[in-house]
């Protein structure tokens, strides 16, 4: 009787034991998961970051300092207008309009940011996607805050922009929360800038 | 049970919860590093637009590269980016402290040596460094460069 009751204990605290190492294994390997899926994630960013600001670079080439170049000065959607032709990069006759809006891609990687140059969207630009929210904020040229939707002439002052953008990512684990993070990312439109000067 | 078996029991109990606990904490700091990480891509942006306002400055000519006497308007580079800021960035929710350093250097970016300048010397180039910091998180500062170099955009002598 004795031996059986050894028997038993010694089975009871080798499947406790076996149970926390496979737990244990699980949480290592969702660990690990999370920490390549947020290295992509930040990789995106990053990218996502230096694409916007090479774009919005371009607002306002070519055009006069009493124009309005930001023609659409919305919290969640922007359009400016340019005479550089973004998607053959040469300069045009004709003024091009950029527009940034979020899209739902009805796809696994969720909403993404539409890049529109004159009704044509930007598809070899490689997409900004994972994006859940997309935030304009509109300054003037000391960096004055004018307001997340500016209208009429007030446009003309508009001289830099942050853009806040959260980024998610559904995690393959059902029972994990997706991944989130926020940047805030600051844009000048040189172009009018260097007008101001002349 | 003898006693040497208990002995050997706890010990074995010991050096399984020490090699749970050590995996636990890496996991931990993998998870920090994690957050690390995001105002690491933060404070870089934060900083690439720091040194391009200095550029829309210039341009603007809001600031000037250099001038002729102290007192005349507008700053000069070097005075108006100088010190330590604050800023906060209310949609990412973080924090970080700004401190500018500007050194008159050459086309190369080597330091003058003489470092004993004055606002109204006529330099021809200005390396600004920025080290951006936020406490808690990061356990090293981002610090970018930009050389900046006087062209005809600017306002000087």
């Amino acid at each position: 009787m004795g031996a059986l009751l050894d028997v038993l204990g010694a089975l009871m605290v080798g499947t406790i034991l076996l149970l926390m190492i496979l737990s244990f294994q699980m949480q290592l390997r969702e660990t690990a998961d999370r920490t390549i899926y947020a290295a992509h994630m930040m990789t995106h960013v990053q990218t996502a970051c230096k694409e916007l600001n090479s774009i919005i670079a371009l607002c306002g080439v070519n055009l006069p300092m009493d124009s309005v170049v930001v023609i659409i000065a919305d919290s969640t959607k922007m359009a400016f207008r340019t005479y550089w032709d973004y998607k053959n990069n040469v300069m045009t006759q004709d003024a091009n309009t950029l527009s940034f809006k979020l899209k739902d891609s009805a796809t696994y990687v969720g909403r993404e940011l539409e890049i529109i140059q004159s009704a044509s969207p930007i598809y070899d630009l490689g997409a900004i996607f994972w994006l859940d929210q997309l935030k304009f904020y509109y300054y003037d040229i000391n960096g004055n805050f004018l307001g997340n939707v500016v209208t009429g002439n007030t446009r003309k002052d508009i001289f830099s922009l942050d853009i806040g953008m959260t980024f998610s990512r559904q995690y393959p684990y059902i029972a994990s929360p997706p991944l989130k993070t926020k940047v805030q990312l600051k844009c000048y439109l040189m172009n009018r800038f260097l007008r101001y000067s002349n | 049970m003898s006693l040497m078996e208990m002995v050997l029991a706890l010990l074995a109990v010991v050096l399984f919860t020490t090699v749970s606990m050590v995996y636990n904490r890496s996991m931990w700091s993998g998870a920090e590093a994690l957050d690390n990480i995001s105002k690491v891509v933060q404070a870089t942006q934060l900083a690439h637009s720091k040194l391009d306002e200095v550029d829309a400055k210039l341009l603007s000519r809001q600031v000037a590269f250099s001038k002729r006497q102290i007192n005349d308007t507008p700053p000069t580079v070097a005075q108006a980016f100088t010190g330590t800021t604050l800023v906060n960035l209310p949609y990412s929710g973080y924090t970080f402290r700004i401190t500018y350093d500007h050194k008159y250097c050459d086309s190369l970016g080597v330091n003058w040596a003489n470092q004993a300048y004055s606002d109204t010397t006529n330099y021809k180039h200005i390396k600004m460094t920025l080290t951006v910091a936020s406490t808690p998180g990061m356990s090293h500062p981002v610090v970018l460069s930009r050389i900046y170099v006087k062209t005809n955009m600017y306002r000087d002598y």
